[in-house]
C-alpha cells in the first residue's frame, strides 16, 4: 500500500512567522508514525515547509496513494484541511488522515466531509492499526475503523468516536522515527546558524500545568522517557553534527539526565545538542547543567515568560524572575546558548514593554523570542476566553497577532511589539560574543552558516520590525464568524487583574514593607465564572485595593 | 460504450483530477476565512478572464467545421451575452462581484492587464487561433466547461463565509448550473468528433494546455495575494537549499534602496508594457 505523510506548511508562504527564519525542525511526528508501518508498505513523506507548492497535487496525481495523512498544530488547522481536501478531489480513493494536536484538542474542527479519520493522542499505535484495517478493506473502499480505540471516523453522516487509546508505558517500545524517509531534506533543518540539525525526542509530556499551554493536557499530564540507551543510540545514528532534542521539557527528571550524561561519556559521543527545559531547574541545578555541556550541550529553549512574579504566578508558571536570571548567569557561565521566549499582554502600555525590554537587556539572551501571551485552543485561558476574541482565524493565533482587544490602540500596540527585535539588540550582541568566547570549538561549527543565518533573518526582521505588517496580516480578518462584536480591552479580565472570588490572602508581608499584591484568582476552567458582568478592570482593582486598605488599617 | 464516449469519460476525469482545476490555493479559500481584501486581489486578477472568454468563442465559431459546433459555440455565446442571466452578460455580473469586493472595475477595463491575467488570455487566444480547431475547442471547451464547476465549488463557500451576498455572487453560483448544461451539450458535440485517435488526441492537447495555463494562473493569483498581505515577505524556499552566496547576495539586494528602486522600475516597466483588455481583444479580433 502506498502511504503519503504530508508536513504541511504553518501559513501562507510570505505570512509573518518564526518557522524557517530562525528554526526548522524535522517532522518528526510524522518520521515517528511512518516508523510504525514503512518496513511493511511504501512511504513517501513531503515536508512542504521545502517543496515547491505544485508538488504536493503532482504527487498525489501521479503517485496515486491509498492513504494521505498529515498532522496539524493550531496555525496549521486550514493548511492541514486543504491539504485533505485537495486529496479527495485528485484521489477520492485515498484515506484522508488527521492527526496532531490540533486533531486531539480541537476533533470537530475537523469533521469534514473530506476527512475520513482524526487520530487523537498519540499516533504510533492507532496509526499503525489503522493502516493495516484499511490495507484490508480498501479494496471494498469500505471505511469503518470499530475497535480501534484513539481516532474518530466519518460513519455515514455521523462521526463514529471510538474509546481513548491509553498512552504507551515505555517509550523505548516505540520504533525509532524512520529518519530515512525525509532523507532528500538532509542539511536543510536548522536553528538559527545550527544548520544540518537532525531533530529527536526523548521524552513526552509535561508534569507542569502553565494555563496558557496545551502539552499537559494533551499528553495527560505525564512525563514518559526513552532510556539513555535509546537516546544515545539515536544520537549516534545521527549524521549531522547539531541534534535538536525536541522535548516539551527536557529538564524535568534528574535522575535521567544523569544516566544520559553518564552514557554520553561512557560512549565518547561528541554532538552539538540543544533542547527546550525549564529555567528553575537550571537555576537549581548548576552542577547537572555544567556536566550537560560538557556532554554537548550548547543551547536551551526556555519560558521566560515574563519578568513579573505576579503574571508568572497568574500564568501557573511556577516559577520566578529570580530564577530567570540565576539559571541566565548559570547559562552565560557555561556558554551555552540561550533562547527566551516572553509574552507580552494585550492590556500592556508603553511603560510595560519598555519594562520587559530592559529586563531582557540585563539578561544575556541570545534570541529574546518576543511573542504575544495568546489563548490557544486546548489551553486553560482558551476556556476562559473564547468568547472574548477578536478573531477565530487560526492563522492569527501564531503568538504574533493579538486575538484579543488591545489596550493602546492597535497600531500603536504593534509598533511597541515590532521595536523588540532593535530594542533586544544588546542582550543578542553580549550573548553572541559571550558563547563565541566560551565555546570556541561551537563558534568553528557554526561560523560556515552564520551568513547564512544572518542573511535569511535580516530579510525577515525587514517585515517583523515594519508593526503595519502585523496590521496587514489581519486586515479584514477581525470581528468576522465566532467573534463578538464590538470588545474592548474593558470587557477582558487580565491576568492578575481580576477580583478576588476565594478567600485568598490579600496582603503579604516581606520584611517591614507590607506589600499589595493584586488579588487573584487562577484561571482554572473548573472556578465558575461570576454571573454579573465584571466591572471594568481600572474599577476592580480600585474597589479591591479600597478593601484591602480597609483591612490592613 | 463507443470509443469517442469512452475517451471522453477519461478526459473529463482527468479533468476532475487535474492539478489546475484542484489547486491548493482554491482548497484554502475553501477553508479558510479570506477576507474581502484578499477577494479583491482575487477578482482583479480573474475578471480580465471573464471578459476575454466570449472572445475565444466569437474567434472558434469563424472556425467551427460544421453546423453542429456552430450551435454548440452559439448556445454558449448566448449565455454568455446574458441570456439565463436577466440579460446580463458574465462580465457585466462579474463586475458587480468585484466593485462589492472594493474593487474598480472601470479601472480594470482601462488599466493594463496584470501577469497572471495575460498569459491565461495570450495562451487561450492562440489555441483557438493557430491550433487545429479541436485543440481550440478542448481549451474553451471541456477545459472549461468541464473544470468551472469543480473549481467554483471551491470558491463558493469562502466568499459566502466573507459575506458577500448572494446577488453579488451570482457569478459563480450561475456558473454552477450553467455550466453542467454547458459541459452536457458539450459533450454531445465532442463525441461526433471524437472518433478518430487523431481528434481525440487534438482534444485531449487543447484541453491540457488550458489547464496548465489555469495552474499557472492560480499560482500567480495567489502569489498576488501574499504579497498584497506582506509585501515584504521572505522568500520561499525552492526544492534545492540556496548557497550562502544566494541568500547574502538576495538580502543585500532587498535591503538596498537602489536593488529596492531598480526592481520597481522594472516592474513598473514590465507592467505598462503589457496591453490592456480592450487592445489585447482588438488586436485579437483584427488578426482573426
Amino acid at each position: 500500500m502506498k502511504i503519503l505523510l504530508v508536513m504541511p506548511t504553518p501559513y501562507e508562504t510570505g505570512r509573518l512567522g518564526l518557522e524557517n527564519s530562525v528554526w526548522l525542525s524535522e517532522p518528526v511526528a510524522l518520521t515517528a508514525i511512518a516508523a510504525t508501518v514503512s518496513d511493511r508498505h511504501e512511504v513517501k513523506v513531503l515536508d512542504m515547509r521545502l517543496e515547491r507548492e505544485e508538488v504536493l497535487a503532482a504527487t498525489i496525481a501521479q503517485w496515486r496513494p491509498d492513504l494521505v495523512g498529515t498532522t496539524s498544530m493550531t496555525t496549521d488547522v486550514y493548511q492541514a484541511k486543504a491539504v485533505l481536501r485537495m486529496t479527495r478531489q485528485i484521489a477520492p480513493g485515498a484515506l484522508t488522515v488527521v492527526g496532531g494536536h490540533a486533531a486531539t484538542l480541537q476533533p470537530e474542527e475537523f469533521q469534514e466531509p473530506y476527512i475520513d479519520v482524526i487520530v487523537q493522542g498519540e499516533g504510533e499505535e492507532t496509526f499503525e492499526q489503522l493502516v493495516e484495517r484499511w490495507d484490508a478493506q480498501r479494496d471494498v473502499q469500505a471505511r469503518t475503523f470499530d475497535g480501534i480505540d484513539g481516532l474518530r471516523y466519518a460513519d455515514g453522516q455521523q462521526w463514529a468516536v471510538m474509546p481513548k487509546r491509553s498512552q504507551v508505558k515505555n517509550l523505548d517500545e516505540l520504533p525509532v522515527p524512520d529518519r530515512g524517509l525525509i532523507d532528500k531534506y538532509k542539511g536543510r533543518y536548522f536553528f538559527v546558524s545550527a544548520r544540518g540539525m537532525a531533530s529527536i525526542f526523548t521524552s513526552r509530556g509535561c508534569s507542569y500545568d502553565c494555563n496558557f499551554c496545551a502539552i499537559w493536557e494533551f499528553y495527560e499530564r505525564r512525563t514518559r522517557y526513552l532510556s539513555a540507551e535509546k537516546i544515545v543510540d539515536q544520537m549516534e545514528a545521527c549524521d549531522e553534527q547539531f541534534v535538536f532534542v525536541l522535548d516539551d521539557n527536557f529538564l524535568t527528571n534528574k535522575k535521567r539526565v544523569l544516566a544520559f550524561c553518564e552514557e554520553i561519556e561512557k560512549r565518547g559521543v561528541k554532538k552539538f545538542w540543544m533542547t527546550q527545559g525549564r529555567t528553575d531547574f537550571v537555576a537549581d541545578n548548576p552542577e547537572i547543567m555544567a556536566r550537560l555541556s560538557r556532554c554537548g550541550m550548547i543551547g536551551l529553549l526556555s519560558g521566560f515568560e515574563s519578568n513579573d512574579d505576579d503574571n508568572l504566578e497568574a500564568l501557573r508558571k511556577k516559577n520566578t524572575w529570580e530564577k530567570n536570571r540565576r539559571a541566565n548567569d548559570i547559562m552565560r557561565e557555561l556558554g551555552i546558548f540561550s533562547t527566551g521566549i516572553f509574552m507580552v499582554r494585550a492590556d500592556w502600555e508603553e511603560a510595560q514593554f519598555d519594562a520587559l525590554y530592559e529586563y531582557i537587556n540585563t539578561l544575556e539572551i541570545g534570541i529574546p523570542l518576543v511573542t504575544i501571551l495568546t489563548p490557544l485552543p486546548g489551553t486553560q485561558l482558551y476556556r476562559a476566553y473564547k468568547d472574548k476574541l477578536m478573531t477565530t482565524d487560526y492563522r492569527l493565533f501564531d503568538l504574533l497577532h493579538c486575538v484579543l482587544p488591545t489596550k493602546l490602540p492597535r497600531e500603536e500596540f504593534y509598533k511597541h511589539f515590532a521595536r523588540s527585535i532593535d530594542d533586544c539588540d544588546p542582550s543578542i550582541r553580549r550573548a553572541m560574543k559571550n558563547v563565541f568566547v566560551k565555546r570556541p570549538d561551537l563558534a568553528r561549527a557554526m561560523a560556515p552558516h552564520m551568513p547564512w543565518f544572518y542573511a535569511r533573518t535580516w530579510r525577515y526582521q525587514r517585515v517583523h520590525r515594519d508593526h503595519t505588517s502585523f496590521l496587514r496580516d489581519e486586515e479584514g480578518l477581525l470581528n468576522g464568524p465566532g467573534a463578538r462584536d464590538g470588545l474592548t480591552w474593558e470587557d477582558i479580565q487580565y491576568p492578575g487583574d481580576e477580583p478576588s472570588i476565594g478567600d485568598e490572602p490579600r496582603i503579604e508581608a516581606r520584611e517591614t514593607l507590607v506589600q499589595l499584591k493584586i488579588p487573584k484568582r487562577i484561571w482554572a476552567d473548573d472556578v465558575p465564572a461570576p454571573e454579573a458582568k465584571p466591572a471594568p478592570r481600572r474599577k476592580a482593582l480600585e474597589a479591591a485595593n479600597t478593601q484591602v486598605q480597609k483591612e490592613a488599617s | 460504450m463507443s470509443s469517442a464516449r469512452k475517451f471522453l469519460a477519461e478526459l473529463r476525469q482527468e479533468i476532475e483530477s487535474h492539478v489546475g482545476v484542484n489547486h491548493i490555493f482554491l482548497n484554502r479559500l475553501a477553508v479558510s476565512p479570506m477576507a474581502k481584501q484578499d477577494y479583491r486581489v482575487f477578482a482583479e486578477n480573474h475578471y480580465p478572464l471573464v471578459c476575454a472568454f466570449t472572445s475565444y468563442l466569437e474567434l472558434l465559431l469563424l472556425r467551427a467545421p460544421d453546423s453542429e459546433a456552430r450551435l454548440w459555440l452559439s448556445r454558449v455565446l448566448v449565455d454568455e451575452y446574458g441570456e439565463g442571466s436577466e440579460g446580463k452578460d458574465h462580465s457585466t455580473l462579474y463586475a458587480a462581484y468585484l466593485n462589492a469586493a472594493g474593487g474598480d472595475s472601470a479601472a480594470e477595463d482601462a488599466g493594463v492587464l496584470r501577469a497572471p491575467a495575460l498569459e491565461f488570455i495570450e495562451t487561450h487566444q492562440e489555441l483557438v487561433r493557430k491550433r487545429p480547431f479541436l485543440e481550440g475547442l478542448g481549451a474553451v471547451g471541456p477545459g472549461h466547461e468541464w473544470s468551472i464547476p469543480k473549481m467554483f465549488d471551491s470558491i463558493i463557500p469562502g466568499l459566502r463565509r466573507a459575506g458577500f451576498d448572494e446577488q453579488e455572487i451570482g457569478y459563480f453560483t450561475l456558473h454552477l448550473d450553467q455550466d453542467e448544461d454547458h459541459g452536457t451539450w458539450l459533450e454531445e458535440a465532442l463525441a461526433r468528433y471524437c472518433d478518430t485517435e487523431e481528434a481525440q488526441q487534438q482534444v485531449r492537447r487543447g484541453t491540457l494546455a488550458s489547464l496548465e495555463a489555469r495552474r499557472r494562473f492560480w499560482d500567480g493569483v495567489q502569489a498576488a495575494v501574499i504579497r498584497y498581505r506582506q509585501p515584504r515577505a521572505t522568500r520561499p524556499d525552492g526544492p534545492e537549499p540556496r548557497r550562502v552566496l544566494h541568500e547574502v547576495a538576495l538580502t543585500a539586494w532587498d535591503g538596498s534602496a537602489i536593488g529596492r528602486r531598480v526592481e520597481e522600475m522594472r516592474q513598473s516597466r514590465q507592467q505598462a508594457q503589457h496591453p490592456t483588455l480592450e487592445a489585447l481583444l482588438q488586436r485579437c479580433r483584427a488578426v482573426g
